[in-house]
């Protein structure tokens, strides 16, 4: 498809294609490649020819070949065929375009992904209804649901068949929208390793909507604590501040800092350790908060030197 | 009858027989079809036909890309092909003969 071939040849052999779109997407590549140089070499050598038909073309072509007929059209609704033009015309659109059939390609070479994800999406919707759990039944029941998808895809099934898969494609393409829309919350909700922190970014700890920079524990005997670790009723790491996370050292924001988190036996750093100290930054060329080289972190001043102790539980 | 209707049952074997003689892209088996005397036939059937062949494994192909068009297919003969192709010209010289001999006025008298 270059553009020593004359239109009319190019559009008529794409009104040929579209004319055995019955047949498996391969069969109509091998039975027509090449068709364009030929029609042209033809339609060279004999101007007076005429291409005629695409479709009686096409049956000529199919009979020869020693494929099956098309299915007769004539029990087909006007909306089936209008769907089925609609169809054609894309497809002799899609074929005058390069990019765009290059592109068309590329997404029919992902289906064997969509056969994936939609068995994925049987298996999410199947365990929804029945509240299966996980477990090892489970996943034997999505590895054939994977395998009966795949075969569903490299068959070819007469239409009432066809009709049933592609409704089945699209309950499958909503449970993935579906899933897709709710995947975001659930990750950003779990904090279960170091890299959870990074994301708590836009998190935090709010009272009466006023962020909480830091957090002062006091004891029974109201004196002040030091280094308690403080987790939210879901065990998740009640942070007030994440890496890069700054503040001011003086009231008057003269100096900055960084808020030091400390460091578990494990090797993480823990954001959620308080009171949190501070440790003496500055703005690198980008724009980015570095701790100055050497500075130690220091405890940053505390409303109360001590509060009112508990009377004696009991 | 005309030689349309006798040429459906016979395109295969003289497909094989004049790729047999040299490998050739689509329209020019057609072209050399043509020119060896069967003028009515079809372009469409001769590309089902070296595609049914092709199915079949009597021909192999292959693509020349053409730097100043699209590319062509081309088809050669392969060792089934060949056997094929010698079974039906045996076929057809004892058909041609029964035929012939039939017709021929000399030969029922």
């Amino acid at each position: 498809m270059t553009t020593t071939v004359p239109t009319e040849i190019a559009s008529f052999a794409a009104s040929v294609r579209a004319a055995l779109a019955d047949l498996p997407a391969e069969e109509v590549e091998e039975l027509t490649e090449g068709l364009e140089a030929d029609l042209a070499e033809a339609f060279r050598e004999d101007l007076a020819r005429e291409l005629g038909d695409p479709e009686v073309y096409a049956v000529e072509l199919r009979t020869a070949a020693g494929l099956p007929a098309p299915e007769p059209t004539s029990r087909r609704s006007s909306v089936v065929d209008k769907v089925r033009d609609l169809g054609r015309d894309t497809r002799s659109l899609v074929s005058d375009h390069p990019v765009l059939e290059r592109t068309v390609d590329f997404v029919v070479s992902l289906r064997p992904a969509w056969w994936l994800l939609r068995a994925w999406a049987a298996w999410v919707l199947v365990g929804g209804v029945l509240g299966t759990g996980g477990g090892l039944g489970s996943l034997v029941v999505l590895v054939l649901f994977a395998i009966g998808s795949v075969a569903l895809g490299l068959g070819r099934w007469p239409g009432w068949v066809t009709g049933i898969i592609v409704a089945g494609n699209v309950a499958a393409a909503v449970v993935v929208l579906a899933m897709l829309a709710y995947l975001p919350s659930s990750f950003g909700s779990s904090y279960t390793d170091g890299d959870s922190y990074a994301s708590a970014d836009l998190t935090g700890v709010y009272l009466d909507g006023q962020q909480v920079t830091n957090i002062f524990a006091y004891g029974a005997d109201g004196q002040p604590l030091s280094d308690v670790q403080l987790f939210d009723q879901d065990g998740r790491p009640l942070a007030t501040s994440v890496p890069g996370g700054n503040g001011c050292l003086d009231p008057d924001c003269v100096d900055l800092g960084l808020w030091a988190p400390m460091t578990l036996v494990t090797g993480q750093p823990a954001y959620n350790v308080y009171p949190m100290s501070m440790v003496e930054a500055y703005s690198d060329d980008y724009g980015t908060l570095r701790p100055v080289t050497g500075a130690t972190a220091v405890p940053r001043p505390s409303p109360f030197l001590q509060v009112p102790a508990l009377t004696p539980a009991g | 009858m005309d030689a349309t209707q006798l040429l459906k049952g016979v395109l295969d074997v003289a497909v094989l027989a004049v790729v047999e003689a040299e490998d050739g892209y689509g329209y020019d088996v057609v072209r050399r079809l043509r020119s060896a005397g069967l003028d009515d036939v079809g372009d469409a059937s001769v590309y089902g036909t070296l595609r049914r062949l092709y199915s079949a494994g009597a021909l192999t192909s292959y693509v020349v890309p053409s730097e100043e068009g699209p590319h062509r297919k081309y088809y050669g003969i392969t060792d089934q092909g060949r056997t094929m192709l010698e079974h039906q010209r045996k076929v057809w010289a004892e058909f041609s003969t029964t035929m012939t001999d039939l017709l021929t006025p000399e030969a029922a008298a």
